[in-house]
């Protein structure tokens, strides 16, 4: 027998299982980004470092500088990768509630989407 | 607005995959190539002055054929693109319609390109006889974060 969907029953159920998975991902990703700043600012010192004390040669400087900024450029890269697998997640934990919701308001077992 | 997604996602009514599978060998190949790397700094750590380049040559070039079969690997992986970029406005534009897989691209390629040009300038410093502890300091730190942002991309991808 059918029965009605508590709308607001089943946005609160979304948003649980969005965030409950949420959560845990984005305080790792907070440690990510936070160690790669630093590792980043540490490389800075490492060759601001070596040029003063005259380990550098000019063509050295330009690798390391160049270096510098492409892993900043894959650091930002990573970070974005990252934030669009968490679009994903939270995208199929709502379709997968709603699924559920559905099946349990009309009695009937709907596939997975 | 709570309705209009609710008729999005209805309407979609699939789940999406926004990112690469995750691969097993990948990971594997990318750990392994790590513990040797990181095996190999710890040995040059206070730089390679009086030692040959020829006792270093064979683990520089199997660190490179590693990460160059790594970037292979993960470079013919497919990358998905599903119908979800069109609500999401990551669809391709007309601009870059020649390259609609730069939207998602997974940034693992690109990564491991780095780590290849860090490892062969090492090796051809090294091989001019001036790998000196401070170098070391910085290639090591450097390969450090590339590897580290390879690792938490690929791991991130078994959900």
């Amino acid at each position: 027998m059918a029965t009605a969907i508590d709308v607001n029953a089943l946005t609160s159920d979304i948003v649980k299982a969005a965030t409950d998975r949420l959560g845990r991902d984005i305080t790792a990703l907070q440690g990510f980004a936070e160690q790669q700043l630093r590792g980043l600012a540490r490389q800075a010192q490492l060759i601001a470092g070596a040029l003063a004390s005259g380990h550098l040669s000019d063509d050295d400087r330009d690798f390391f500088l160049a270096d510098l900024e492409r892993t900043t450029r894959d650091f930002a890269n990573t970070l974005a990768g990252l934030l669009v697998l968490e679009v994903e997640i939270v995208w199929n934990a709502a379709v997968d509630t709603l699924w559920k919701a559905i099946g349990a308001a009309a009695g009937v077992a709907l596939p997975r989407p | 607005m709570a309705l209009l997604s609710l008729a999005i996602l209805l309407s979609a009514g699939c789940t999406v995959q926004l990112a690469p599978s995750y691969d097993t060998t990948i990971v594997d190949g990318l750990t392994s190539a790590n513990e040797q790397a990181m095996t190999f700094f710890a040995s040059v750590s206070s730089g390679t002055e009086g030692s040959p380049f020829s006792d270093r040559e064979k683990t520089y070039d199997e660190l490179i054929g590693k990460f160059g079969a790594l970037r292979l690997q993960a470079l013919a992986r497919p990358t998905p693109q599903p119908l979800i970029l069109d609500y999401l406005g990551l669809a391709p534009s007309a601009a870059t319609a020649s390259e609609p897989e730069n939207r998602l691209k997974a940034p693992t390629p690109d990564i491991l390109a780095t780590i290849i040009d860090k490892l062969t300038r090492m090796r051809d410093t090294d091989k001019s006889g001036a790998l000196t502890k401070e170098f070391v300091a910085l290639f090591e730190n450097s390969y450090e974060l590339s590897i580290t942002q390879a690792l938490a991309y690929e791991k991130a991808l078994q959900r």
